[in-house]
């Protein structure tokens, strides 16, 4: 056994040659060191989320004024919150066809703006000298997730396959599948608007298939989707409610 | 005068089946993560052994590693070596496997598929990684004058 050490060895360091040179060659190759996902993309707080963006009317020559609402700090003075919603239920009636709103600083009015760059959503950042960045979904933090549960404010949306959500999923949450995102968003989300605060989780920090979904979903205009990074596991390790099987409705 | 009993263990035709399935198991298997490299190291993230840091390099090196094992096996060169690194390899995976199951982790194991529909950490994965083990023993313990003279067989 011991003979065949350094033929082991051998391949080993073929492989390990041959894979970093692929990987160096190729456009789509992985980052040598990987960042732990929460410290790819920003958070955002359900209090930036849940900010009321004040009507304003229709300019075509001003568009509205925006900022990226990871970029946010909180806002300074409280716009009207909207009356609880249960997120259990999805508006059966097709709203009227709006343009998704961005979420902007309250203080900010039509009257200041001047013509300034396109709008921001909370599911974009982009910076004026960077190169458009694809559009993608944010973080949220347990307790910001937690808030919003609570406010019945936001659709949460379990990216696990079916089997898993009816195991146990957070209570009110909807099932949409990542990888059947296509097939399945518009029966999901029948009749949500795109400005509606949407949650999505899975199963772990490490997980993609919530960050898959978020995306897919923002690139399908939605404008409020974040991602509970901690999943299932953190929110019941909180002590927060779960549920089995599907949900009424 | 007695007949001598077949040693099915040592038998040209079991060597050359056990090497043909498990190195077209290990290509197979290589040649997925190639081409899905990200989505493989985010399996191999999702198993929480590794330092996070660390599970790039690991994905970009363990499918370079399964597919020269393959295409050792399939040629013949270097068996014994290529059945010894394999053997490890799957017991590498079960031992990850079996951490993840016993830490309740819902996650795909990335080895074939990278569906994640298809590709569950499960006993079922258990089953198929020692079975892979199995196959591969003949080739370790084989003697080398049957290995040559099946790999002259297969070319000739």
């Amino acid at each position: 056994m011991a003979g065949l050490i350094p033929g082991i060895a051998v391949m080993v360091v073929l492989a390990a040659g041959l894979g970093l040179a692929f990987n160096f060659m190729n456009s789509n190759g992985l980052p040598l060191v990987r960042k732990p996902l929460r410290e790819t993309r920003p958070f955002v707080s359900a209090s930036v989320l849940l900010a009321q963006v004040p009507s304003q009317p229709k300019q075509a020559d001003k568009p509205p004024v925006a900022e990226p609402a990871a970029m946010q700090t909180a806002p300074t003075t409280k716009a009207p919150a909207k009356p609880p919603m249960d997120v259990s239920q999805v508006p059966t009636k097709k709203p009227a066809k709006t343009t998704p709103r961005p979420v902007t600083t309250p203080t900010q009015t039509p009257s200041m703006a001047t013509p300034k760059p396109m709008p921001k959503t909370v599911s974009e950042a982009e910076s004026k000298t960077d190169p458009p960045k694809k559009a993608e979904a944010l973080f949220t933090n347990l307790k910001d997730a937690k808030s919003l549960f609570d406010k019945k404010a936001a659709i949460f949306l379990d990216g696990r396959p079916i089997e898993d959500y009816e195991a146990e999923h957070i209570p009110g949450s909807l099932s949409l599948f990542c990888e059947k995102v296509d097939d399945l968003y518009e029966k999901v989300l029948a009749g949500v608007p795109k400005n509606r605060i949407i949650v999505t989780y899975c199963s772990d920090p490490e997980c993609t298939e919530a960050i898959d979904l978020a995306d897919a979903l923002v690139a399908k205009g939605y404008t409020k989707v974040v991602i509970l990074l901690e999943g299932l596991p953190g929110w019941k390790d909180a002590g927060y409610p779960t549920t089995k099987g599907k949900e009424p409705g | 005068m007695k007949e001598r009993p077949v040693r099915l263990v040592g038998h040209k035709a079991v060597v050359m089946i056990c090497r043909i399935i498990v190195s077209l198991v290990f290509i197979f298997a290589a040649l997925g993560k190639i081409g899905n490299m990200q989505e493989f190291a985010d399996a191999v993230a999702a198993f929480r052994i590794l330092p996070v840091t660390w599970v790039n390099v690991f994905a970009i090196i363990l499918p370079w590693v399964e597919l020269i094992i393959g295409l050792a096996l399939l040629s013949g060169s270097q068996l014994k070596q290529a059945a010894a690194l394999s053997i490890l390899l799957n017991a590498v995976f079960i031992i990850a496997a079996s951490s993840a199951l016993a830490r309740g982790l819902d996650i795909e194991c990335g080895c074939f598929t990278l569906s994640k529909a298809h590709s569950s950490v499960g006993w079922a994965l258990l089953g198929r990684d020692v079975a892979f083990i199995v196959l591969a023993m003949p080739l370790l313990t084989g003697r080398p004058a049957e290995h040559a003279q099946v790999s002259a067989e297969a070319v000739s």
